[in-house]
Parts: structure tokens; C-alpha cells; sequence
């Protein structure tokens, strides 16, 4: 079961500020869906070799050769905020100077 | 108490490849931001990566070069982290199943050798670059280096001192340039170091607990920064605190590491087999095709210049330093079987040149055909070592064929006894109070008839004969 702390390390690693009636609103959605994930669990999966793939393909290569993309400027117009060539977004820095 | 470190290293060698590690685009250094851009780049939905063959073959070169075990079975993984200039949330890296194990680079620290172990090598693509105004408000994101491909090489804690740490560092860099994967520059990122340091007393057997040292981009540094923070290690456990576990920033202004609290564990990255990427099954044949490429390796290349040419440890360890300075000394020296002025031509005459002009010995404008035949002609004594200074001087310039430059510069040396004993008999002419001074026991002096000669001959006779007839001369 999820606890609140484990919504508040969520929130920090997805660099999202949250108001303390978020967080307890929160904390019962991701509850609600972890006990209807739970349900899984019942399963006895002893025998089943995870499902990494399903497929089957493998060994899937490009040789080493440049392919300019001819969308690169349609690509940028997408960047929800610019400043020249660069894609503008707000202050990532931290308190480490990371 | 005194206290072991222990010290393992993690670095990131940044791969030359044309393309990217998942996509078409570029992988070079541009100063044009977001100009070597795709839609994989950029992780849209609906993307699929699909893998550069030559990223395999580079892990596949280091993994051997390294001794190392190669998996037969590979798989990418995600790792989740969120930050801008990771635009898909995650970056593709290996987790469980790293392509290489169990390997160990061999190298020399100092008059010792000295071989550490390799935990692990594995693939992943790099992230972009940000940069931040803090004035301003705003993180500017360029993600032209986004996707180019990284191998990451993990370490066993088997490093013992802050210097032994950067000896490692340079064997490291001088093989991959010698496997031609990366240009290994240090300052530019192409090979990127985090330490991790411990301590424990000696004799004591278990790890003590570590912090994980990050933005090491010089050797320098690399030592500086384990330094310090051996130092800070030793002054909390002498005062009876325990060390914390954590994620330490060196700063190089202040030669100092801090703290990092934001550092996510391992658990928090939620890594997961990609399923974007089909397996790799990597075939025996495969294996053996890039060992039978494989060159010979620095180390094996120190020792032969020392048993087979007969350098010094000291100059086989300058020759030996780049690939490039190896093959212009072997190629120069099967020309003039002298392996010993080889190695001082290239060390002082062409290494003086290049810092002279600034330039790299890439840029050599002359063959190590043409240097082998130069000192030829000076074994030869067709011409004096002064000479052969002033064709060097031509051949830096702009090349040629020394035998040409030789013989248009009316450069010959001058081996006609008559023609000597000319020069010889005019000099002693011209200076009259010099030779009764000189019979009367100034020995001294004959230095002096010897440069006259030389003057006079404009540096061209030979100065064994000039030396042999002067003394002829004086007696008479």
C-alpha cells in the first residue's frame, strides 16, 4: 500500500511541487490503482518466463551511416517555448549547481 | 590508525561514430544548436530506435582489448530520470546485462605495473546539454549530443591512491584512441570519470562505506579531487563519525567536493528491459572477427620498443604514448635502422617543431619515409648533424625529398681531403697569433680552427676530417 511518503518521493523525483491536498488526493488515486494492480498478484506466475518481448525478433542493426532528418526544423517548432536554436524551459538548476 | 583507500573509477568514453547510438543523425560536435536533431531524438511517441552495428563493434574492440568476457545475450534497458535534456523520460542504457564482464587493464604507475579489474563495460546513449541563466529564469536545452553513443567502464575497487587513479586514467585514454573508438579529450567530454572512495585500516579486508565522486573532466582533477576527499575521509573517522553514503560534487575552483542531496538511488530509476529493442545475440564469428582486427596494444607496444629497438623505458613510454607516434617511429626507423636517433628526431626535433608552430603531429607535412632517409644521410656522413638541422627545417615546412633539398641547397658535406686541407690551410693564414698561441700549449684553441674551417665551408665539410687535418696542419 502506498504511504504518503512514498507520493512525496514520487513527486520529487518527477520534479513536481504538490500542495498538501494534491499529495492526499494523490496518495488514494496511485492506492486505488496499486490495489487493482494487486489483483495481478494472485497469479501463480512460477512457471511463465517474463514477457520481455513478444515478437521474437532480435539482432536488429542500422549500419553506421547519416541520415540527415529533414524535420529538424519542424521538430523545433514544436518546443512549446524558444529562444533562437535552443528549446527555452524554466530554471532546472538546484541548490548543488547541478 | 592508518587507513587504506580504496578507489574505483567509472567512466564514460563518449564513442566517434557518425551516427547516433538509436538514429541517423549526426553524432559530431556542432556549435549549431539542436542541428543534429530526429524524431528519436527528440523521443517522439511513435519512435523506434534501432541499434548502430558499430556501437557493438566498439564495445566488442574495448571488451577484448580489456580481456574481458563478452555476453552472448544482450538487452537495453530503461532508466527513468526526469530531466529536460532527456526528452523520452528515460535514458537507454544496459542494466543486468552489461555486454562485457571480468576484465582487467594492465598499466604501468611510475616505474611499477599495476592491473586493475573491470567490473563492467556497457552501452548507452548520452543525454543533451543544458544550459542555465539563473538571471533570467530559464535552462536554454541543445540536444545535439542526445543519443550519441557511450560506453560506460566500471571499475573494481582495486585503485589505491589519488595518482594511481589518474595512471589508470591515461592507460584507459591512450587505449581507446589506440582502438580508434573515441579521441578520448578529456576537457571536450569525450571521456567522462566519477570516483568512488572509501577508506579502511590497513590490513582490514572490508569495504568502509563510499561516496561517489562526480564531474572529474581533467586528470588533474581525477587527482585532486580523490586527494581531498581521501583527506576529508581520514579527519571524520579520526574524530569517531561515521562516513555518510552520498553523491559528492567536486568543485575545481576551490579544489573542494560537496555534498549532492538530490541524487535519486538506484531503486528510483525503475529500470526495465526496453522493449523497443529486440535482444542482441552476439555470434562467436562476430567475436572473432574483431579480435583478429584487434592492433597491438600499448602495453605489449612499450615492451617491444625496449626489447626489439633497445629505447629506454623512459622514451618507449614517450613513443608509445599515441598510436600515431608508434607507427611514424617503426615506418622512419626501417628506413634507417637506428632506432635511437629515431626516437630523439621525433622527440626533440619534430615535438619542438610542433610546440614551436603550435600545431599536431597530425599535421606533419613530411613522411617518416623522409625522416628515416634523413637520418640515413647523416649515418652515411653525407651531411653533419647542423646540416641535417636545416633540412629538418625544410622538411617541417613543407616536405620534400631530403636528397633533393640536399642537393639543391648545395648542402653536401665536404669529404675531399684536398679540398679540406684548403679551408684548413687558409684559416690557419688568416690567423696567425692563434696558431703560435696553440703550439705554444693552448690546446684550447683547436675549437677555435674548427669553427673557422666550418665558417669557411659554410658548414658543409665533414668536422671529423676537419679536426684530423687541422691537427696535421698544427704539427707540421
Amino acid at each position: 500500500m502506498t504511504t504518503k511518503a512514498n507520493v512525496e518521493n514520487l513527486a520529487t523525483l518527477s520534479r513536481l511541487l504538490l500542495s498538501s491536498e494534491e499529495k492526499a488526493a494523490l496518495t488514494q488515486e496511485v492506492d486505488a490503482i496499486l490495489t487493482y494492480v494487486e489483483k495481478l498478484n494472485e497469479l501463480d506466475t512460477s512457471n511463465v518466463d517474463p514477457a520481455r518481448q513478444v515478437h521474437g525478433v532480435k539482432n536488429v542493426y542500422r549500419k553506421d551511416r547519416l541520415k540527415a532528418s529533414q524535420l529538424r526544423d519542424r521538430l523545433l517548432e514544436l518546443a512549446p517555448d524558444r529562444e533562437g536554436d535552443f528549446i527555452r524551459v524554466p530554471l532546472v538548476i538546484n541548490q548543488d549547481g547541478e | 590508525m592508518d587507513y587504506e583507500s580504496v578507489i574505483g573509477l567509472e567512466v564514460h568514453v563518449q564513442l566517434s561514430t557518425e551516427s547516433k547510438i538509436f538514429s541517423g543523425a549526426s553524432s559530431h560536435v556542432t556549435d549549431k544548436p539542436n542541428e543534429h536533431v530526429d524524431p528519436v531524438t527528440f523521443g517522439l511517441p511513435g519512435t523506434l530506435p534501432v541499434l548502430n552495428e558499430k556501437v557493438v563493434e566498439f564495445a566488442l574492440r574495448l571488451g577484448l582489448a580489456l580481456n574481458c568476457d563478452i555476453r552472448r545475450f544482450n538487452r537495453f534497458a530503461r532508466k527513468h530520470y526526469f530531466y529536460p535534456d532527456l526528452p523520452k523520460g528515460y535514458q537507454i542504457s544496459q542494466y543486468e546485462e552489461p555486454i562485457c564482464g571480468h576484465g582487467r587493464l594492465q598499466f604501468r604507475d611510475g616505474e611499477v605495473t599495476r592491473t586493475v579489474g573491470i567490473t563492467r563495460i556497457h552501452m548507452e546513449e548520452d543525454a543533451g546539454k543544458s544550459v542555465h541563466s539563473a538571471e533570467r529564469q530559464c535552462s536554454l536545452l541543445d540536444l545535439n549530443r542526445a543519443g550519441v553513443p557511450l560506453l560506460e567502464v566500471v571499475s573494481e575497487p582495486d585503485i589505491r591512491s589519488a595518482r594511481e587513479a589518474a595512471a589508470y586514467l591515461r592507460a584507459l585514454r591512450q587505449l581507446v584512441r589506440y582502438l580508434e573508438l573515441s579521441d578520448g579529450n578529456m576537457e571536450e567530454g569525450s571521456l567522462r570519470c566519477d570516483a568512488n572512495v572509501s577508506l579502511r585500516p590497513k590490513g582490514e579486508m572490508k569495504f568502509g562505506t563510499r561516496t561517489e565522486i562526480k564531474n572529474l573532466n581533467s586528470f588533474r582533477f581525477v587527482e585532486r579531487a580523490i586527494e581531498y576527499e581521501v583527506a576529508r575521509q581520514v579527519a571524520i573517522l579520526k574524530s569517531g563519525e561515521p562516513i555518510v553514503q552520498e553523491t559528492r560534487l567536486f568543485d575545481s575552483e576551490s579544489g573542494t567536493t560537496r555534498s549532492m542531496r538530490s541524487k535519486e538511488e538506484s531503486a528510483d530509476y525503475r529500470y526495465f528491459p526496453d522493449p523497443d529493442l529486440p535482444p542482441l545475440q552476439i555470434e562467436e564469428s562476430w567475436i572473432n572477427a574483431v579480435r583478429a582486427k584487434l592492433p597491438t596494444l600499448p602495453q605489449e607496444i612499450f615492451q617491444s620498443l625496449i626489447d626489439d629497438y633497445g629505447l629506454s623505458e623512459y622514451d618507449a613510454a614517450v613513443i608509445s604514448a599515441e598510436h600515431e607516434y608508434v607507427r611514424f617511429f617503426l615506418e622512419a626507423q626501417e628506413v634507417c635502422k637506428n632506432p635511437k636517433a629515431t626516437c630523439n628526431w621525433i622527440t626533440s626535433e619534430i615535438f619542438g617543431a610542433l610546440k614551436q608552430h603550435g600545431e599536431q603531429f597530425s599535421e606533419l607535412r613530411f613522411s617518416p619515409l623522409q625522416l628515416g632517409q634523413l637520418i640515413a644521410l647523416i649515418d652515411q656522413d653525407v651531411i653533419s648533424g647542423k646540416i641535417a638541422k636545416t633540412v629538418f627545417e625544410e622538411l617541417y615546412a613543407s616536405g620534400g625529398s631530403p636528397n633533393e633539398i640536399i642537393e639543391r641547397r648545395g648542402l653536401k658535406q665536404i669529404t675531399d681531403d684536398s679540398a679540406i686541407r684548403e679551408m684548413v690551410k687558409e684559416a690557419l693564414r688568416s690567423n696567425p697569433e692563434q696558431v703560435a698561441q696553440f703550439r705554444e700549449g693552448n690546446a684550447k684553441l683547436l675549437g677555435f680552427f674548427v669553427g673557422q674551417v666550418m665558417k669557411l665551408s659554410k658548414g658543409s665539410a665533414n668536422p671529423k676530417l676537419v679536426n684530423d687535418i687541422l691537427l696535421e696542419e698544427l704539427k707540421s
